[in-house]
Order: structure tokens, then sequence, then C-alpha cells
């Protein structure tokens, strides 16, 4: 709601995006970053405290967002599962998006065939839903926040290969790779040195752009009990924890799903910007 | 287009979807292998005695080479064996077959609602590109893009279904309603028995779930049925045509809808797969039967075969899913696919 | 035991009948009985894929396949036990056979006669299998049939316990299950199909969704004239949605609500009462009492004294409890006088300043699908750690905690549990759990040795006097609380919710779900 508010508020006929917006979203993953790193220093309690007579409590001013079914304070586990819930996307989506560059140059610089076999195998994984995929791995791996970034690098690799891949080939045939190459350039030196800094833009905002969605998938792994275990306060978790005290203690599973959502939606704006730069004439999003 | 271009065309769409099933079917056997434990003692299920074990053992062929484990995987599969459930105590394949109309027409509901709030709502921004309005349908997309499906399926459920008390709580119908099952779709064997309290009842479990699952998805749908009109919109032939006198309405039809439906297909295509997944989440909280509630059941008593099964038969849905929108856009806009085709 | 259930603390509720949605009204036209008929609609807070009663000793099948089945016997609420389906039974002189007369003129729900060829069929095919109800025909060997009404059953060791063990085995209709039996002795026709002899039959069975039962005009046993003509089971494991039924009113009895707001908000309208049952069911702690640092009875009892007993019941039960006072639950007859645990963190700290100072980090394995179990875990774990203890939290699930017993090794270093007693005899839970015999064979969690133990329970199991062997279990279980042998936390009160015009509702020590087919309805 509060976006649609600062959009009307802010938004006038005009050509790109506006700026404002494009400062609160940045503003916002900045926060959300700094919540990451210290969460565990700004909490007023104990997150992992359980302190059984003070279960259930309403908001005020000492438990700012009320405690939960064992007393913790929501507020500060909100804050210290920032960590598990944010880190748990960025680590998800970039080695998803190392192992898609990989993949992507062996492709590029390998055989025809190599690149026919890579590209299948694209294929065949993007056909398992991540959400399928991610449960099959944690029946694997044993359920735990690690399986769950495990199984998201694993299903997600193949995005990033195929978009990486289409980039370094419009990058091979530009006029100065064809150059270098003329001059003698070694294959793999091409590679390194030419197409490979010149091909991953798009790679970096789409990475950006997945974080928020990584987060949604990370917490709804939890929900379901295929990720975070407790006493983690990862946010998934922690809503899967209220959904009992809906009805009488909502704040518990309240506060962790907002988080979840303005954490997705300030990566998926910031994303957005970052393509709209990159791209000033693309008119997606 | 000539007959034999298309020929080559299908032919070619066939063996891929032949290659990439037999990938998934891989991706699974080497799931199963590499499950820490004992195979047999797994299919089995924790409870059976040693001969039983032993029984299992021989017929998977567990002592063979992996090799042949291999092929005699395939042949089990050939006949539509997925192994059974230790939870259910049933065939994997039994206790899907029973529940895959319930997953489809949560699915097929939800992207009747994606479809028909999202591509309205796209092609309202196209229209008004560059203007308030165009603005807000973009933030509300990007939006709906953000909400966690479990928690709003929560918060709707709280909200809607008990305070409003507007739609049912949980499950798929009232219990005592019942029809005969002659297809296992709810509403199809409700219409098949004429009984239209039954028909209603159904619908009225769907509507909540389906519109939760749906919601992230419209924001796909949205963005690109308004990007691929705006490019459209913004070809010189467009220009040419407006500047004949074409009515605003016909531009829009004719020349955007129409750039936008090889992608729009191609993105609701993916999307019933993501679907699929998204299922796990709702029917799990309200408390519907299908695919979803399944796999989090057996991922929950660590029934392997269970879940490995339904990975399949989702990989496969998917696969066919894709043949069908190469189908129809082939069927839509044949020089398309063909040049694709050539390029690939 | 439960792996089917999912979350305890459920909520479930009671129907205002008025106050239904637009389509639960809509539900009544086509909805079982006609003017006159009662009808009620039962929470269930699992999920039942399978009505095979070879499963029953799962406490979800047990209360969906208890409507519909007889046993041989089964304990009465005032814990005695009766015959069912056997009108008299007789245990030989050397404790190693038992022979059984049936009730004559009993009737399966075809028509046919319950004859002992029909006895026999089931405990071979139960044994045969070797799934569910098995585990407490561990001593059968055999049956011999010695007339339509009469059989012996043969023993491999003399056991007093034998007898209590068959309340859950339920007696099948041999022709009837052979006639659809393919080459897995009916397990597949079983799963959806009933061949029993009890008060109802089965109208509806959709896996994990809903059971409905009409009663059997026909019945041959005791009959409850006063019972529901027709019992609606509706299934759902998930904590949120139940609640939101509940409070919606969709459903009349419930066993699974939380105390606080929510049942206040259910009993508000005067329409329903509330009735608590002591169940013989409570959560523990269980040690590897055969490695360290859990070989040193004063370790255990350090980390016994560190936990908060009262807050547990208060919190995390709701108050739908009693904090234990022995290593058996407190309904259950034999039990020596114990004061209920409480928390000591002068003492837990001393006796585990040891552990504080090696550092070492110990296993706590629970399984995360029940959250009182999760919650007890987390609580366990944030005591200990303010006592400079160190415990890592391990997800585990039934089956594999069960496969893990099978070894000193893979047994956890402490695992939070639910236990109740295979039979509500007392000497069946203390000779499983805590006995040399059991040790590495799955059902003694604490791999609990104790020369001591063994040998007062083998005497009482073959003591044939009740006060005795009374007396003997009371020594044995004062033993095993003053060496710390488990952590007992909590005994579990079921509060049953039911419309004010149905009593009845009583505890059958046997069974710890839903006896519906005994509650009687008042107008």
């Amino acid at each position: 709601m509060t976006t649609v508010a600062i959009a009307a508020t802010a938004s006038r006929p005009r050509r790109k995006r506006l700026p404002v917006l494009d400062v609160i979203a940045f503003g916002a993953v900045v926060v959300l970053l700094a919540m990451a790193v210290a969460g565990p220093w700004l909490a007023p309690h104990d997150p992992y405290q359980v302190r059984l007579d003070r279960a259930l409590l309403s908001p005020s001013g000492d438990h700012l967002l009320g405690t939960d079914g064992l007393g913790r304070d929501v507020f500060s586990r909100i804050l210290v599962g920032a960590r598990s819930s944010i880190f748990a996307a960025l680590l998800a989506v970039s080695g998803a998006a190392l192992i898609g560059i990989v993949v992507a140059m062996v492709a590029t610089i390998g055989p025809r065939w190599l690149d026919d076999v890579v590209m299948r195998l694209c294929d065949i994984t993007l056909s398992l839903p991540v959400m399928v995929m991610a449960l099959g791995v944690a029946v694997a791996l044993g359920p735990s926040l690690h399986s769950a970034i495990v199984a998201m690098i694993v299903a997600w690799w193949p995005g990033f290969a195929r978009l990486a891949r289409a980039e370094m080939r419009t990058v091979l045939t530009a006029p100065y790779v064809e150059a270098a190459t003329v001059l003698g350039a070694s294959r793999a030196r091409v590679m390194t040195r030419h197409v490979l800094p010149n091909s991953l833009d798009g790679v970096y905002v789409q990475a950006t752009l997945e974080i928020g969605g990584a987060t949604l998938i990370m917490a709804g792994l939890s929900f379901v009990g295929a990720g975070a275990q407790p006493p983690s306060a990862e946010w998934g978790a922690m809503v899967e924890n209220g959904s009992r005290y809906l009805s009488s203690a909502w704040w518990i599973s309240t506060f962790p799903g907002l988080m979840i959502t303005l954490t997705a939606l300030a990566f998926a704006l910031a994303g957005d910007a970052l393509r709209n730069r990159s791209h000033p004439d693309s008119t997606l999003g | 287009m000539t007959p034999k271009d298309l020929a080559l065309f299908v032919v070619r769409r066939l063996l891929l979807l032949a290659t990439t099933l037999l990938g998934i079917v891989t991706i699974v056997f080497l799931m199963i292998k590499a499950i820490p434990g004992d195979e047999a003692q797994a299919a089995a299920g924790l409870t059976a005695s040693p001969e039983q074990v032993e029984a299992v053992r021989r017929r998977l062929g567990l002592d063979d080479s992996v090799l042949q484990q291999y092929v005699g995987y395939l042949g089990r599969l050939l006949h539509g064996d997925l192994g059974n459930s230790i939870f259910t105590f049933r065939p994997v394949a039994s206790d899907l077959s029973g529940l895959i109309p319930y997953t489809i027409e949560l699915v097929v509901l939800a992207m009747l609602i994606n479809v028909s709030v999202g591509v309205p709502a796209g092609m309202l921004a196209a229209a008004r590109h560059r203007s308030r309005v165009d603005d807000s349908v973009r933030l509300l997309a990007i939006f709906c893009g953000a909400l966690p499906t479990f928690w709003l399926a929560m918060i709707g459920q709280a909200v809607i279904g008990r305070q409003l008390g507007l739609t049912p709580i949980s499950g798929v119908a009232t219990i005592g309603l019942d029809v005969p099952r002659r297809t296992g779709f709810l509403t199809l064997d409700s219409l098949l028995a004429g009984n239209v309290v039954a028909f209603n009842d159904a619908l009225a479990h769907l509507v909540l779930p389906a519109a939760v699952l749906s919601i992230p998805f419209m924001s796909f749908v949205i963005r690109v049925v308004r990007s691929s009109m705006i490019t459209a919109l913004e070809a010189d032939h467009v220009t040419a045509a407006r500047a004949k006198g074409a009515s605003e309405r016909t531009v829009l039809v004719r020349h955007g809808l129409r750039n936008a439906i090889a992608p729009v297909s191609t993105l609701l295509g993916l999307q019933i797969g993501w679907m699929m997944g998204g299922a796990v989440l709702v029917e799990t909280v309200f408390n519907r039967p299908g695919f979803g509630s399944y796999l989090t059941q057996a991922v929950a008593h660590k029934d392997t075969f269970a879940v490995l099964g339904m990975v399949l038969v989702v990989g496969v849905i998917v696969t066919f899913v894709g043949l069908v929108v190469d189908l129809v856009q082939l069927v839509a806009d044949p020089r398309v696919r063909l040049l694709e085709a050539r390029r690939a | 035991m439960r792996t089917f259930r999912t979350k305890r603390a459920v909520g479930l509720g009671l129907a205002a009948l008025a106050l239904g949605t637009v389509t639960a009204c809509a539900a009544d036209p086509s909805g079982p009985g006609a003017d006159g008929d009662t009808t009620l609609t039962f929470g269930v807070d699992g999920t039942v894929p399978n009505i095979d009663p070879v499963l029953a000793d799962n406490s979800t099948v047990d209360q969906s396949v208890v409507p519909m089945y007889e046993s041989l016997v089964d304990y009465d609420p005032d814990g005695t036990l009766a015959g069912r389906l056997a009108s008299s039974w007789k245990v030989a002189d050397d404790a190693t056979s038992v022979t059984f007369t049936l009730r004559s003129g009993a009737l399966f729900h075809d028509g046919s006669p319950v004859t002992a060829e029909d006895v026999k069929f089931t405990l071979d095919r139960a044994k045969a299998l070797g799934l569910g109800v098995a585990q407490y025909l561990t001593e059968y060997v055999s049956s011999e049939v010695t007339g339509d009404n009469e059989l012996t059953v043969r023993l491999a060791h003399p056991s007093t316990l034998f007898v209590g063990g068959l309340a859950k085995v339920y007696i099948l209709n041999s022709k009837l299950v052979q006639k659809n039996a393919g080459s897995d002795q009916g397990q597949a026709w079983l799963a959806s199909h009933e061949a029993g002899s009890g008060p109802y039959t089965l109208k509806t069975f959709k896996p994990n969704q809903q059971i409905i039962y009409v009663k059997d005009a026909d019945y041959t046993g005791t009959k409850n004239p006063d019972a529901p003509d027709t019992i609606v089971y509706r299934l759902i494991p998930e904590d949120a949605p139940q609640k939101e039924e509940m409070l919606a009113g969709n459903i009349d009895v419930s066993d699974g609500l939380e105390a606080g707001p929510d049942l206040d908000a259910v009993l508000a309208d005067g329409s329903k009462k509330a009735v608590e049952l002591a169940k013989p069911q409570g959560i523990y702690i269980f040690f590897n009492t055969q490695r360290a640092p859990f070989n040193d009875p004063k370790v255990r009892e350090g980390i016994r004294l560190a936990y908060d007993y009262q807050a547990h019941v208060k919190t995390i039960l709701s108050g739908h409890g009693e904090v234990a006072t022995g290593v058996v639950p407190a309904v259950m007859a034999c039990r020596p006088d114990v004061q209920p645990f409480a928390q000591d963190l002068t003492k837990a700290k001393e006796l585990l300043s040891g552990l504080a100072k090696s550092g070492t980090e110990l296993h706590l394995a629970y399984q995360p699908i029940f959250s009182e179990m999760s919650d007890a875990a987390t609580a366990l774990q944030s005591s200990l750690r303010d006592l400079g203890v160190k415990v890592k939290l391990v997800t585990t699930d039934y089956p594999t905690y069960i496969e893990d017993l099978k070894s000193i090794d893979k047994t956890p270093d402490m695992t939070v549990v639910w236990d109740n007693p295979p039979t509500p005899d007392v000497g069946s839970l203390l000779s499983t759990r805590y006995t040399t015999k059991y040790v590495e064979k799955g059902t003694n969690f604490g791999q609990y040795s104790n020369p001591a133990v063994d040998a007062l329970v083998d005497k009482a199991i073959g003591t044939a006097d009740d006060t005795e062997r009374c007396d003997l279990y009371k020594q044995a279980q004062q033993k095993l609380v003053d060496d710390s042998a488990s952590m007992p936390i909590a005994d579990e009160v079921t509060t049953v919710i039911t419309p004010k015009n149905v009593t009845g509702v009583e505890l059958y020590p046997a069974h710890v779900g839903y006896m519906p087919q005994t509650y009687r309805m008042s107008n």
C-alpha cells in the first residue's frame, strides 16, 4: 500500500521511472543489508532466550512487536532473522549465477555438442519447479537452511546459464572481440579478457531481480518445514511458528510476513531500477 | 511455410520432448541413488521384516550393476510403477492419479484468474504508457510479485474465510455433498451429476485458494503483456496504421495484443509448472488434497518414493505443457516458430 | 506411535449451527440423515491415508477404525479388562497359552458369523505383515481352532501381558478379506474398505479428508441406543485451518483446542461444554544412557533439574496437562508416590559444571512436525545455554528415530518424544522402554540397562498375584526415577469439546483418540 501511495504523490508524466522511488528502493536494500549484518547487535533482547512466563505478550514498549509462544521477543528475532533470511537468498542467487556463468563459458568455448548437451540440461532442470525440486533435495539431504540453499542453486543455475550464454554469444561477434581474435589472441584469453567482463551486466541485473524471489521461495521452504529449523529466527519459519496463534496473537506471523514482503519488494524495485539504468531505452518492467 | 517445414518442426519438437523426459527420469534415478541409507529398506518401509526387505531388494534388482538397475527402473516406469509409499502403504502411482484432478482444478482456475486480470491490466498500462495509470499498474505488479503466497493464504483464510465468512475456510467440498466420482474433478463431476448445489460448493472452495495462488503470477503476466505491447505499438507499421486513421482500439487489439500472444503463451506455459510448485504452499494452508499437500506430507515422513514420484510426474506434466504451448504458437503464428526452429 | 498425527494444540470447534457460511448451510440437503437422525461431526487433527486396522497402533488410525470393528477384549474406563468378541478367556497355568471363547451370535456387517477361524486369520495376518499391531503379538506363535467359537493361542514365553495387548487387534471377516485379497494379505483392499463387526459401518472414506460412519441396526454387541446415527470425521492436519473451522463453527466435537481466547470463544454461546480427559500419554526426554556424558546419572539428573516443568504445562501445553510424577503416566495403576518434577537451577548448575567446562556440544533430536516437541526442545536448549551447556537441535522423524535406536552409536544424546504405553498394563511400558533385552531393538528409547530393574520387571511379568506384581512394578519405577533413567516432562490432558447434550465422553485406557460409539446424545 505504501508504495502505491508514494507513486501517486510523486508521479508526473515523465519519460523515465521516478528517481524518488529508486532512492527509496536502494535505501531499503541498504537498510535490510545493514540489518542482516548488524541485527544481532541491535536486538534489544536475546532472540533465542525462551521466557515461558512472558509468552504471547502483545506489542508494548518493552516488546515492540510482542512476544511469541515461547516468550521470545519478536522484534529481536526479526532483526536477527534478517541474516538467515536475506543472506540465504543472496547465497542461493550468487551460487546459481556463478555456476550459470561457468557453465555458459564452457558451453561457449567448448565444441558444439557440449553446448547442445548443456542447453538440454538447462531445459530439463527448468522443467522441474523450484519448490518441487527443493523438497526433493530436502528429503535427500535432510531439512535445513543449507539444503534449501543447495536446492535453490540446483534449480536456478540454468536460468543464469542461458542468459550468460546469450550475452557471451552477442559479445563474441562484437568487432573489438573479432579484432582481438584476428590479432592472434588465444580463445581462452579472448574469453577471459574480453568476453567475460563485457557480458555480465545482464547477469548482475538479473541476479538483483531474483534476490526478491529467492527470499520468497526460501521463506516458503521454511514454512513447509524444508528450510530453516528451530530455534532459527528465519522469517518464513517465524510465520509458520505463529500460524497457530493467528487468531489470538496475530503479531507473531504478521510482522515477519511483512518483512518478507518488504524485502522482496525492495530488491524487485532496486533490480528494476538497475535494469532501467543499464538499458535506458528498455521498456521492460 | 511448407508442409515439410511443419513436419520437420514437429519431429524436432518430439525428439526434444523425448530427451527431456529421459533427462528428468535420469535425474530422479540419480536422486534415488544419492539418498543415503539402504534403498531396499526405504522402499519396503522401516517396519518391514528382514525377509520383506530382501524380497524388495530382489524385486528391484538392487544387487545388479547400476546400469542394469537403470534399465530395470525405466522398465518399471513404463508400466506405471513409481514404487510404494511408506506412509500411505499404497503404490505412489495410484495415490497420485487420485490427486491429480484436485491440483489441476486449482491450477486451471488460478490460471483463469491470472489471465483475466493480468492481461487487461497489462493492456491498460500499455495503452496509457508513461501515464500515472501506467506507473500505478507497474508498481502494483511489482507489489503482487513480492507477496509471500503462504502468508497471503493464511491471512486470506482468517479474514475472508472466517471473519467475513465469504468463502469456506478449508477443504474441497462440504461434508455430505457427495457426487459420483467419474472424472475426479469435483466441479466437472457435479455438473455431470446435474447437481448445481455441489458445483457451487466445489467452486466456492476453489475461489480463495486459486485467487491467492494466482496473485504472484499476475505480476509477470502484467509486465510481459505491457512490455511486448509497448514494443509493438511503437513499431513503424503501427504508426503507419494510426496515420491511416485506424481507431486506437483496433491498433491496440490488432497490433498490440497479437504481438503479445507469443511471449505471453510462453510465460503461461512456464507458469503452469511454477503454479504446481506454488500449490505446495496453498494446498497446505487450505487443507486441500492434491500434489502439494501430498508432497509436504511425503517430505515430513521421509517418504522417498512418493517425493521422487511427484518430482517425476510434475516434470512430465511441465514438459507436455511446453509442447502444447509450442503447438499453440505454431498455429497462432507459424512463421515465428519455424524461424526459431531453423535458427536453433 | 503417533506419526500420522501432525500437530498438537490444534483448534477444532463446535458448531454454532446458525453461524455456518453460505456453503456450510448448503450442505444439509443431501447431508446424511432425515428428520430425527443425529449426526456428530468430529475434527481430527491428523491424516488417515489408510484404514487397515493392522495399523491401529497409530492413535489416529485407531480412532478411525474403532467404530467399525471389535477386538477380542478391551479395557473399560475403570481399567478392567473386559470381553468384547470374546465372552471369556482362560490363561493356561504355565501362561504359555490362552484359550478364547467367542460371543455366540456375533455377526460381521455382511451377515456372516464371527468364527474362531476369523480370529486365527487376523492374528496370523498381523504377525505375517510384521507391522502396526504386530508389536503386541511378539509372543504369538500360532492359533489352534478347536470349535466354531473356540481357539487356543500358543505363546513363545509365559506372559501376563499378551491378552491386554489384543485391545487394538481388530478382528477381520476372513472370507471377505480373502475374497478381495491379492498377494498382499488384503492390504490394498482393507486400506479403503472395512470388514468388521462393530457398531458402525463405513459409508464414505476419502483418504486424508473425511470418513463417514453409519450406525448398524444389526449390531450384535452391547447396543448404545443413544449413540449418534451418523458420525463424520473431518481430517485437518494443519493447525491454522483447524482453528479457523472451529471458530467458524463447522465442527461439533474437537479434542485439540487450546485453553485461552479460542476455547473461551467457542464456549461463549453456552451450547457446548468441555470435558477433560487425562490420557496415558506423556512427553519425555530420553538420554543415550550408554554413552558419555549421559552414562553418568549425575549429568542426567542435572539436565532434569534444568527444565521448567510448570511453565511447560502452563505455556507450551496451554494448561492441558500435568507435570509428570514418575516414569509412567499418572492415570496408570501400580505407581509409586513421586513428587512432581521441578526445576532447581542451583543444583543443576552444580551437577552440570563439568559438562559446561568440557565444552561438549550435545545433540537434542526432535520431530519438527510436532510443535510441542520443537517447543520443548527449544526451551531446554535455552535453559541449558544459560547454564553454559551447548546443545544443538537436530531434526528427525519417527521411522528414522526407531531405526536409529537399533544402534547405540546412532541413538542421539537426547531425544524429545511422546510416549504412550503399548498397552494400559504398566508392565508393557516398563519392559519395552527400560529393560536390557530391548536395548538396540527400537523400543528402549534410552538404551537403558540396569540388572536390578531387569530382575524386578521380569519377576513382575511372571507373577500372577495382582498385589505382589504391583509392588514389584512400583519398586522398579522408583529405581528408574532415582537413577534419572529418563526425563518425563508432562502427562497430557485432552480437552474434548462437545455439544451440551452429549454424555459418555470417557477415557478408554487402550485408546487415546475418540471413542464416538460410546457417546450418548439426548434431546
